[in-house]
């Protein structure tokens, strides 16, 4: 392999202003953010391998905080069980809020059918403005508008039933997007500026579990 | 934010201060330092994953991808020469390990060496939808998409391409120029509907 000397992010910026110079379409694309998990399941990995030394804290720059958040899921629990009551129904629960950009799922329930023809397309152009937004702050992962036609699997070996009537009114899932957030405050507050809301829908904000 | 300033790549100016990643690699190979590791994932792995999330165009794969990444760098560091950036060789390393990947799901095309005019810039609609334009890349034959990311948005010359690539610099240029004329009539005709 020929030696390459430069990391190509660091040669002249004004080489790039040119469109057809390496990297023009860098500015054009959405950014990318690693999962925050993926860090320690690597270092996991390589510990387990013998390729890093155990470490017993983690990451350290976590470990800073980990006593403030094991009293405050602590003091979460407490308050669940005294109260007797699912605290905060109708929004993500805060013991689940990370304290570093994670990824939640908005799933998007009911509203009007869509009403086809230049209504349905406004209305698409409508979503897609909102998603155009939402990408040029950073936040959309992905998004998708489902069709009603869907397969239903169950019991293996029971075969599939063909389930295409349902519609977004009739509670079937109609779209989703993925958006990634600083905390579960910050994801309800994408969440409530979602149209769908305008339109009678119903718009479910639950956190995705690093896996 | 835009994805240029989003990126937390930085330069080596932006460096100044921080060991660089040679005396990092050291700790690691020497004393298995896991702090080390962390900086030099938090300095690389960035740009990394989002060059395999638009080769992959999906989250798992690329995560999975830039975690084999690294084990296999680890694994490998000791032998590295530094004839390169770090970042040039854990690029290679990821894309070596994309491609088992694409040979998983489905048979790679042959490169198309006939060598086109390069000069054409991407030559894109100025109002593209960032999320289209990403949409388009990915559907790209996989030849096509990875010399465009690696020129068009990871900036990599012709040059760097071919060494990455193991392929020729010619073949790195017609791929690109095939691949701006497939992106060009894709966005001109695309009606698909993106939430």
């Amino acid at each position: 392999m020929t030696p390459i000397d430069r990391d190509p992010r660091d040669r002249d910026p004004a080489a790039r202003d040119s469109s057809s110079a390496p990297g023009a379409l860098a500015a054009r694309v959405p950014a990318h953010a690693a999962p925050p998990a993926l860090e320690q399941r690597v270092v996991d990995s390589l510990a387990r391998r013998g390729l890093l030394a155990p470490s017993r804290s983690g990451d350290p720059r976590r470990s800073r905080h980990r006593g403030w958040r094991a009293m405050a899921l602590l003091a979460t629990a407490a308050a669940l069980f005294v109260g007797g009551v699912f605290a905060g129904r109708g929004r993500p629960p805060a013991s689940l809020a990370p304290d570093s950009t994670a990824r939640y799922a908005l799933l998007l329930y009911g509203g009007a059918d869509w009403p086809g023809g230049d209504a349905e397309a406004a209305r698409v152009d409508e979503y897609r403005q909102w998603a155009r937004a939402l990408a040029g702050r950073g936040h959309l992962v992905t998004g998708e508008k489902l069709r009603n036609d869907a397969l239903e699997l169950v019991t293996p070996g029971a075969g599939a039933l063909p389930s295409g009537t349902g519609s977004p009114s009739d509670g079937v899932l109609g779209g989703f997007f993925i958006i990634s957030a600083s905390s579960a405050a910050e994801a309800e507050a994408i969440a409530r500026t979602m149209p769908h809301l305008q339109h009678g829908g119903r718009v479910v904000v639950r956190p995705i579990e690093p896996t | 934010m835009t994805a240029a300033t989003s990126r937390s790549t930085k330069s080596a100016a932006q460096l100044e201060g921080e060991p660089p990643d040679r005396a990092l690699a050291d700790r690691v190979t020497s004393r298995r330092d896991p702090a080390s590791f962390r900086a030099l994932y938090a300095r690389h792995t960035p740009a990394l994953y989002a060059m395999a999330m638009r080769l992959t165009g999906e989250p798992a794969d690329a995560e999975d991808a830039v975690h084999d990444a690294w084990i296999r760098a680890v694994e490998a560091l000791p032998r590295f020469e530094w004839r390169s950036s770090l970042r040039t060789w854990l690029t290679g390393i990821l894309l070596n390990r994309l491609r088992e990947l694409e040979r998983h799901h489905r048979p790679e095309l042959p490169l198309d060496d006939t060598v086109l005019p390069t000069d054409a810039p991407p030559d894109l609609p100025h109002d593209v939808d960032p999320l289209d334009l990403e949409a388009a890349i990915a559907a790209l034959p996989p030849g096509y998409r990875r010399v465009l990311v690696l020129h068009d948005i990871e900036g990599f010359t012709h040059e760097d391409i071919a060494a990455l690539l193991d392929i020729e610099p010619g073949t790195s240029k017609s791929q690109l120029s095939r691949a701006r004329a497939h992106l060009r009539r894709s966005l001109s005709t695309d009606e698909r509907e993106v939430l």
